[in-house]
């Protein structure tokens, strides 16, 4: 019958007075108008109940997206974002600050407060895979049900994505391009304004490709920088649906012991060492395949062997 | 004085149709409204119609052996259809109000 699958989507996202006043008699009437139809026009009926049924969507996704959830339950998953994404900054800063500081020879004393600008590119990349103790947090909160837990989620990918957007389509190339700035007037003891590199673009203006940019940024070089940014700013969706989904999955005991740190850790480092080998053309996209070929694996086998915890 | 409740265009027109047509599905008043309803949002507007206390409605009985979900049936409430023939009344009083002299 039509709509029986997509009655069932709506109800991990609505709750039940929406599923019962909206959903349940469009699907209702949907599914009278599918058996009375001849069966030459039935693909027709479908497709008329689908896009009514996707427009319903659409017209109630500001329930879904403006819920906020407590606040104390949003300090407690800030905190947790936060705590890890600093947990993996620091390492990723730390072997370049030492380099930097054995290698320096510069004119002048090296500008420790310089090295602030470099936060913001490698914040953006550990945000996505910070995100997944944030997961833990909402689905294991027990006066949630299901399809708040669900909603709440949505909105934390949905933040981390906007957020790395912004990150590493403005933040991050204009303090790239400090940092540049300093440590060149630093070094030879002058003030100097170098020309931007293709990182210091901002996203906007790579997209454009405005007259003025670098002469050296070729289509392809443009065509690659895009996806690696686009990609940078699709994984926090990733990260965080690929932990719902490990969450979906009843755990063994010597799985539960693993610190869900450590696991993101581990993720983001796979992710990361095989994002970066392949940074050409679609390259950047392949561990988003990979991931995503996992976690449908994952739910496939969960479905088939046991029963998800909650939602 | 408390305020004259008032209607959307859609929740009107809504409420218009099931009173001259009776109890109707969310489809029927898709159909009877000659296109001014839309398929994708009739059934949310008579959800928030249905909370803010202008419809009823009811599932319809299934015989045994159907298939398929019960569909909702719609009626308007007493207080939506008060609420409709004080609005007509009110656009009656107004249309037909000699306009002011001039001069």
């Amino acid at each position: 019958m039509p709509g029986t699958r997509l009655l069932a989507f709506a109800s991990l996202w609505f709750d039940e007075g929406t599923l019962t006043t909206v959903f349940e008699p469009l699907v209702a009437d949907w599914q009278r108008e599918w058996l009375d139809a001849k069966p030459s026009h039935r693909s027709l009926v479908s497709m008329r109940g689908l896009a009514a049924f996707l427009s319903t969507l659409v017209a109630l996704s500001p329930r879904i997206l403006l819920s906020p959830p407590p606040a104390s339950l949003v300090i407690r998953v800030a905190t947790r974002v936060g705590v890890l994404a600093f947990a993996l900054t620091v390492p990723l800063i730390a072997s370049f600050v030492y380099d930097l500081i054995h290698s320096w020879n510069g004119a002048q004393p090296l500008p420790l407060i310089a090295l602030l600008n470099l936060l913001p590119g490698q914040i953006v990349l550990t945000l996505a895979p910070a995100m997944m103790p944030g997961v833990d947090v909402l689905r294991r909160h027990a006066p949630f049900s299901g399809h708040l837990a669900r909603r709440a989620t949505a909105q934390l990918a949905l933040l981390g994505m906007l957020a790395t957007l912004v990150g590493i389509g403005w933040g991050s190339p204009y303090a790239n391009q400090q940092f540049r700035n300093r440590m060149a007037s630093a070094s030879s003891g002058r003030s100097v304004q170098l020309s931007r590199g293709i990182h210091e673009l901002s996203l906007s203006e790579i997209w454009s490709s405005p007259k003025g940019v670098p002469r050296m940024m070729t289509n392809a070089r443009r065509t690659q920088e895009l996806n690696l940014r686009l990609s940078v700013v699709a994984a926090p969706i990733l990260f965080v649906w690929v932990r719902w989904t490990m969450l979906s999955v009843v755990r063994r005991k010597w799985i539960a012991a693993i610190p869900v740190s450590l696991v993101a850790i581990v993720t983001a480092v796979a992710f990361f060492a095989l994002m970066y080998p392949l940074n050409g053309g679609f390259g950047p996209w392949l561990p988003h395949l990979v991931m995503v070929l996992g976690g449908i694996a994952t739910l496939r086998w969960t479905r088939s062997t046991q029963q998800p915890i909650t939602g | 004085m408390s305020d004259l409740p008032s209607f959307s265009r859609v929740e009107r027109l809504i409420v218009e149709l099931l009173s001259a047509h009776g109890e109707l599905f969310g489809l029927q008043l898709v159909v009877h409204s000659n296109g001014r309803l839309k398929r994708g949002t009739v059934y949310v507007t008579l959800g928030r119609m249905s909370e803010k206390g202008y419809l009823e409605s009811r599932q319809e009985p299934l015989p045994d052996g159907a298939i398929g979900l019960p569909r909702r049936l719609y009626r308007p409430t007493g207080h939506a259809l008060r609420i409709l023939g004080a609005w007509k009344a009110a656009e009656h009083a107004f249309l037909n109000e000699p306009l002011p002299q001039e001069g």
